[in-house]
């Protein structure tokens, strides 16, 4: 999976998410804030959008990857905190093997 | 987007696991059970699954195998517990590790791994089992009470994490009850233990049954993030 294909999975499940929960979507770009005061994302869409991205590659790619992480919720230094910060991490755990 | 009628048992292989499979499957589920060991009985719309809950990987596997074939999950009873009647000072360390794997830590995979399947049909029932032990305070059960003392506390912040996704989390302690987990305690023990209930008789399966289906119906989505115990300790 490159990382362009990636980065389509994460701009449409979270454009998703908030047409169906928020009611609308401005465009989601690379640097776009996923959580935190500016950000995208509520909690719950936090958590939806990384399960569901979970599942695509799962489906799509035939892939485990898993997306837990003890730094997630932090505004600083979470590897969810932007498009593209999550493009990399999941483009790491691509690169370090199966989940499970 | 609906909810699959789709139940996963953990700990199904025999007692309150057992009872409550086979209920959800005379009620129309399709019930998923699993249990380390293989089941020695099956009914139709059931099918078990060797898992160890506290193995991480293997609740992973566990739950993807359940989406790829069921599509979703939208009630979890979450019953494998293992007990062990000790005093604290004669009790090893490893007994505790196995007790605290099995009842907390195994919970909490299911949980975590079952509410990713729920969360996309805004709709779902999480039913944790912890024990008359924990209000009773029972000399001899302090491991096993601890460990569903952190049940109870783990479906309380659950039920606010998930209640926003339709989720709920509740916890059902039953009364003592006569199956394998408590064959081990002496019958003196447990007599003295039915004494200090509201209600004076053991609990009984169907009792469990009762509360399960308040708890995961539809209408039951207001209720969440409780603990209720049978027989009034």
């Amino acid at each position: 999976m490159d990382r362009s294909a990636l980065v389509s999975v994460i701009v449409e499940t979270v454009e998703d998410y908030r047409v169906t929960m928020l009611g609308g979507a401005d465009p989601a770009g690379g640097s776009s804030r996923l959580f935190g005061p500016s950000g995208l994302l509520d909690s719950l869409g936090l958590v939806s959008v990384l399960v569901e991205i979970e599942q695509k590659i799962a489906d799509r790619h035939g892939v485990a990857v898993s997306l837990m992480d003890d730094r997630a919720m932090s505004e600083s230094s979470s590897p969810f905190r932007t498009i593209d910060s999550l493009a990399d991490y999941v483009m790491r755990q691509l690169a370090a093997g199966p989940a499970s | 987007m609906s909810a699959p009628r789709v139940a996963l048992v953990t700990g199904a292989r025999k007692g309150i696991g057992r009872h409550i499979a086979e209920h959800l499957a005379a009620r129309g589920y399709a019930v998923v059970g699993c249990s380390r060991g293989a089941a020695d009985w099956s009914v139709p719309s059931y099918e078990h699954v060797q898992a160890d809950v506290g193995d991480e990987g293997q609740v992973v596997r566990l739950l993807a195998g359940i989406r790829e074939k069921h599509g979703g999950l939208s009630v979890l009873i979450n019953s494998a517990g293992i007990a062990s009647m000790n005093a604290v000072l004669l009790t090893p360390g490893a007994t505790v590790e196995r007790i605290v794997r099995t009842n907390f830590i195994g919970a909490v995979f299911v949980a975590r791994e079952s509410a990713k399947l729920m969360m996309k049909a805004r709709f779902g029932r999480i039913v944790n089992f912890t024990t008359v032990a924990v209000p009773l305070e029972l000399e001899g059960e302090a491991i096993y009470a601890a460990s569903k003392s952190a049940v109870e506390t783990f479906t309380r912040v659950l039920a606010h994490e998930l209640g926003p996704a339709g989720i709920t989390v509740n916890a059902v302690g039953p009364a003592p009850t006569e199956t394998d987990l408590t064959r081990g305690v002496p019958r003196a023990k447990l007599d003295a233990l039915v004494d200090r209930l509201a209600i004076r008789r053991y609990g009984t399966l169907e009792d469990v049954a009762n509360l399960v289906d308040f708890l995961v119906r539809p209408e039951s989505g207001a209720v969440t993030g409780q603990t209720i115990y049978l027989g009034g300790p």
